[in-house]
């Protein structure tokens, strides 16, 4: 097993595009780290980069204690699955998983083994003779994590390995592929576009946008202090509101509405002198209340807004209006029984609102 | 004559490429009668070697290593030679599509590549290869092969990156012509779309129909200055980026995590530099060829420098 660490990585093709800018990454042994971002935002690219198929422009790729960049991809001991199951369609499942380990001239009773320990791990025994065509979508991916596994690399690299699958079977497979981490406890660098498997799969998340990492944190971490408006408005779902606002002194103006700033952050704001200033108030959808209590013991916070769409999830409802012209969502308990076209008393919880710099796009802290 | 030959080398002397433990220690010849023929390397002096070129046809060990369809394809799409008796050859008329393929190494062995390329397609194929590199699978009869899966699969099992091109060639009277356009086509597309894999010819219609224009008609056809290079690059992307979403602003505003009017807005705004509204179909097609001649363009400078 083995921890990797980039130190000022670019990636510049020839056509002169930047795709991947000065990404710097310290992953521990053990780590499973996921890189999450927008299509094109340079998340595969990295991943390519650490394997070897794509070449580092500058900087230094580190696999434990050794620098890879010049070392050839098959030599830095590294195992990848892609989105495409990337499966022989015409080898069966045994051939499938040996054919890796028979190109590296494993011995047969080695390869034997490791297919066999491999199949036994992902619950694939019984079908080794089988060819794919004949397994599921999700039997189809453990085999291609097999192929991963029976070369009990230092590193496993993982490209969108769930994009191909369906809603219900990438939920399954998000907690298979948990449970195997936890069971082999090797190196994982994971990439999704989808915050929801970043969030409940990684130890660390690296957000990234336009070749940039845009913030490095446990799942908690990003999801409770973004660095900024992109990682507050990528992570999470339904996105975290972002409302053009003023700051006054003791509250935030929203067009007409003022909202009562708590003192720990008023202070914040105030000594770094955004009174008086246009900010960014961020507010996530789960933190607007409509439940009576919290509203009573809200007072000035609270607003009234007419609900153009209540979307109800089951448990919880999705309340989409507007707030001074600016659009808002709100994800309330589906109890309240909420109506489109009602106008309703909703209140911020501004202890857990985030204001950022109009300028930078910065969380202000 | 191989007789005389035969007996002046004695042991030294081997008939029939099967017959070499190691054919690369033998110089090969071929007869008139296609009787190929080696000597060790050792036993033959250098004036010998060029005399026995003269009365006979040198041989290359390694073409010697192919099969017949491979030599067959080989000669036809490297050389454009169809040897006589080869024309009435079944290979031809069993002939279906190609896929051309750029490794960024050579794998360590060919014969694991081929396996591996067997285990991909169900149908009869033939490699190829022009260098250790690069070459291309001429497949016999039709099948829906994924190719996507192909790039990922020796990517994976060989930690090798692979570049394809799928394409068909409805001519084989013309086997060579279309073979190296085809190429260039492909190195064409290699760069300008540095994080793609997979190329599919008829994907790649409009990049053929700008790479085989002279210049002094792309200039004509596209203004000395292609309008986009006054375009803000950002602005260029995001119409690209709604091209890739089929025209579908809410999908392309995801994909560039930008608000939905926040699109509609640069998309106004296009249109306003541009008098080209990428909202409407005819637009649209003029804007991409437009978007990929700046490109190309660029390609072009940077293959200078």
């Amino acid at each position: 097993m083995a921890g990797i660490t980039m130190k000022s990585i670019d990636k510049r093709y020839d056509n002169n595009a930047l795709a991947v800018d000065n990404f710097n990454l310290d992953i521990k042994d053990k780590e499973f780290i996921v890189f999450v971002g927008p299509s094109g935002c340079g998340k595969s690219t990295t991943l390519r980069m650490i394997a070897g198929l794509e070449e580092i422009t500058d900087g230094e790729l580190y696999i434990g204690e050794k620098i890879v960049n010049n070392v050839s991809p098959k030599d830095r001991d590294i195992a990848m699955v892609f989105q495409n199951y990337a499966l022989y369609p015409h080898m069966n499942v045994y051939d499938n998983m040996a054919f890796g380990l028979k190109l590296r001239k494993f011995k047969k009773e080695e390869i034997k083994k490791r297919v066999n320990d491999a199949a036994r791990i992902l619950g694939l025994e019984q079908f080794l003779d089988r060819k794919p065509k004949a397994l599921s979508g999700g039997q189809r991916q453990r085999v291609a994590l097999g192929r991963a596994i029976v070369r009990d690399p230092q590193v496993f690299l993982m490209d969108e390995p769930l994009s191909n699958l369906d809603a219900k079977l990438r939920v399954q497979m998000r907690a298979e592929i948990s449970k195997l981490h936890q069971r082999l406890q090797t190196t994982t660098i994971y990439v999704t576009h989808d915050q929801t498997e970043a969030m409940t799969m990684a130890t660390r998340i690296v957000v990234m946008k336009d070749g940039i990492i845009q913030q490095v944190g446990t799942p908690k971490e990003v999801y409770d202090l973004p660095e900024n408006v992109f990682v507050g408005g990528f992570i999470g779902s339904p996105a975290m509101n972002f409302l053009q606002a003023k700051l006054g002194d003791n509250y935030v103006n929203v067009a007409d509405i003022k909202l009562h700033v708590p003192e720990g952050k008023m202070k914040m704001l105030r000594d770094q002198g955004y009174v008086g200033e246009e900010i960014i108030l961020g507010i996530r959808p789960e933190d607007i209340h409509d439940e009576p209590v919290f509203i009573d013991a809200s007072e000035g916070s609270t607003f009234t807004a007419t609900i153009d769409v209540a979307e109800l999830m089951g448990a919880e409802t999705f309340l989409y209006s507007m707030i001074s012209g600016q659009e808002f969502i709100a994800r309330v308990d589906s109890r309240n029984d909420v109506q489109n076209g009602q106008n309703l008393t909703l209140a911020f919880d501004m202890n857990k609102a985030h204001f950022f710099d109009v300028e930078t796009e910065k969380r202000i802290r | 004559m191989l007789d005389k030959i035969k007996a002046m080398y004695g042991k030294a002397f081997i008939e029939g490429f099967q017959a070499a433990s190691v054919p690369e220690q033998y110089e090969w010849f071929r007869t008139e009668d296609h009787i190929i023929f080696g000597i060790l390397k050792s036993k033959l002096t250098n004036k010998e070697a060029r005399l026995l070129s003269i009365a006979f046809i040198p041989m290359e060990a390694e073409n010697l290593k192919k099969t017949k369809a491979e030599r067959i394809w080989s000669s036809l799409l490297l050389e454009g030679k169809i040897l006589d008796r080869d024309k009435g050859d079944t290979i031809f008329s069993n002939f279906f599509y190609m896929i051309h393929f750029f490794l960024k190494e050579a794998p360590d062995d060919k014969a694991d590549f081929e396996e591996a390329i067997n285990g991909l397609l169900s149908v009869s194929f033939t490699i190829v290869w022009e260098n250790h590199i690069q070459g291309v699978i001429v497949v016999h009869h039709h099948e829906r092969a994924r190719h996507e899966e192909m790039a990922d699969i020796i990517a994976t099992d060989f930690y090798i990156d692979i570049s394809i091109m799928v394409s068909q060639v409805t001519s084989l009277q013309n086997g060579h012509a279309y073979y190296v356009e085809q190429k260039k086509l492909f190195f064409a597309a290699r760069r300008l779309y540095p994080g793609r894999h997979v190329f599919y010819h008829e994907n790649l219609l409009p990049l053929s129909l700008i790479q085989t224009l002279p210049s002094e008609k792309r200039n004509v056809l596209f203004g000395q200055n292609n309008q986009m290079d006054h375009i803000d690059p950002e602005l260029i992307h995001s119409v690209s980026v709604f091209f890739e979403h089929n025209l579908n602003l809410t999908t392309a505003s995801k994909a560039l995590f930008i608000h939905r009017n926040s699109l509609q807005y640069r998309i106004d705004r296009f249109y306003e530099a541009t008098r080209l509204d990428p909202k409407h179909f005819h637009d649209a097609v003029i804007i991409s060829l437009l978007i990929l001649d700046q490109k190309y363009e660029q390609f072009v400078q940077l293959s200078q420098k």
